[in-house]
Formats: C-alpha cells, structure tokens, sequence
C-alpha cells in the first residue's frame, strides 16, 4: 500500500529552518517511526530539505562584524589562544569558528577557499552541497557540507543543532577510507546555529562526518559520528 | 516567513503574532516557500 508523504513532508520542511514546535516534532518522530528507517522517501525529503537550508544559509549576504572580530579570527587561524571557543594548534589547521551566521571570513589557508568560491558566503550553483546524515533519529537540527569536488575548501553550516558544555565543540570530519582527517571545529551560538570553513579538499569518494569533541579539538575522532553523508559526485 | 523562521529563529506562533497572520497561513506560506525553493534547487546541478 502507498503510504502518503504529504503531512511528514510539510513537518520536514518547517523542521529543515527550525520551525517545529516541540507538539510537531513528537508527531514528525511518530510518523517517520511508522515509516520505518528504510522509507526512501522520507529519507530524500529530509536530505533535499537540508540542502534547501543549507543552501539559505550560505546565500546570507555578508553583514559587519563586531569590533575586534577579525583579530581575534586571525588569532586562532594563527593558533594563537582565543579569549573562548574552538582553537586548533599549528598550522595545517586554520578554523574559523562562526560568531554570526552571516559572516565569513578567510584567512591563512583558507584564502585558497576564498578565491575558489568568490571570497563570499555565497556557494556558487555548480558546488555540491550535501545535507549529513544524523545517526540518532532523535538528534535535533540539521548540517549542511558545501564544497567543490577536487579543489579545496569545505564550508559548513548547521542550524538548530543542540548546545554543547563550554568544553565542547562540533568537529567535522574528511574520512577516506579508514583515515580520518581533521577539517573544522564548531560551536553552535545561542540560536544553535554554526557556520565554519575548512581548506580540506573532498574529492568524491570520502565520507564527511560530524563528532562531539574536546573544546581544543582532536586529530582524531573520540566520539562516534553524530551526523555523516557519503560524498557522492557521480 | 522564512526569514523570520531560519535567520531570526522566531517560533511559528510569533511570526503569526508579528506579522498579523493567522497561524495557519504562517504554517502554509513557510510550505509553499520551501516547498519552491527545493523545486529551484532541484534544476541545479548536483
């Protein structure tokens, strides 16, 4: 028998921005449970909307940033020790850590990123964007990747995702076969919100995925992933 | 609607307060929007 779509459709889409009040996310998770987790097409909804929301959020225009910003973004992108949030020591890794959803900026690495993607948040057509997986049905929010298959630069955005404790953070993974590379390190502001960059490059065949890590962030992953897409360019 | 949804974080029951319109409409404008904007994205290139 063909089950309908229609009502699980219209609680995705509101989920996908955030909009579900807590009486329509029980009826979502009670309708996507009747489904079971093999349902297809509740599977591609949710994927289809998290790329509509991903692609919102990075077609933001840019917006000023506090005074004092950009020193301190230059700071961790230095490795140097931030006032809060996420920082990575060395070189190889030059985090940005969103502190408004509208604002990118680039630095070290990352300006290679810059140049690829036009310097702005906003990703070109021909970029892929692939909405993670999350591994707990339960698990609130979504998570967007955006990037170019074989040049360098991941960006990475995430809406309505739950707190962390102060001595956590989000950190997104590059996994190729069984090596997992340190991409970018996250903390979801008030509004569980995230928005960071990454020089990784993805090629097509790895495995992006999302853990809970140490606030000072970890060359591998502690923690088993929260959300996760297979890259896919074919 | 979907502004003051994503970008502001409002609830569905404050943007039908701060727009004047029924909670209904909210509900069904934020639909409709998502539902073109993931038509438009359909045509891009994956």
């Amino acid at each position: 028998m063909m089950r309908s779509h229609e009502r699980i459709e219209e609680l995705i889409a509101i989920r996908s921005i955030g909009g579900l009040d807590p009486q329509e996310q029980a009826e979502l998770e009670g309708l996507m449970a009747s489904h079971g987790p093999d349902c297809e097409e509740c599977r591609r909804l949710e994927i289809e909307y998290g790329e509509v929301a991903g692609r919102l959020a990075f077609a933001l225009d840019p917006v000023p940033v506090r005074p004092g910003f950009a020193e301190e973004t230059i700071g961790l992108a230095l490795g140097e020790a931030p006032a809060s949030g996420p920082a990575r020591a060395g070189g190889r890794w030059r985090p940005l850590v969103a502190v408004a959803a509208a604002v990118v900026l680039f630095v070290g690495g990352a300006v290679v990123g810059a140049a690829v993607f036009g310097g702005g948040a906003e990703v070109p057509a021909e970029a892929t964007v692939l909405a993670l997986e999350p591994q707990d049905p339960s698990l609130a929010g979504t998570v967007t990747a955006a990037f170019t298959p074989g040049e360098p630069g991941i960006y990475l955005q995430g809406s309505g995702l739950e707190p962390l404790p102060q001595d956590q953070v989000y950190e997104l993974w590059v996994i190729e076969g069984e090596t997992p590379a340190a991409a970018v390190c996250v903390r979801p502001g008030d509004d569980g919100s995230v928005f960071g960059f990454a020089d990784n490059q993805v090629t097509g065949s790895e495995v992006l995925a999302v853990t809970v890590e140490p606030s000072s962030c970890s060359d591998a992953p502690t923690t088993p992933p929260i959300w996760a897409a297979q890259v896919t360019t074919a | 609607v979907i502004e003051l949804m994503y970008f502001d974080g409002f609830s569905q029951s404050k943007i039908s307060e701060e727009l004047g319109l029924p909670l209904g409409t909210v509900k069904s404008r934020t639909l409709l929007g998502m539902k073109r904007l993931r038509a438009a994205i359909g045509g891009l290139p994956r």
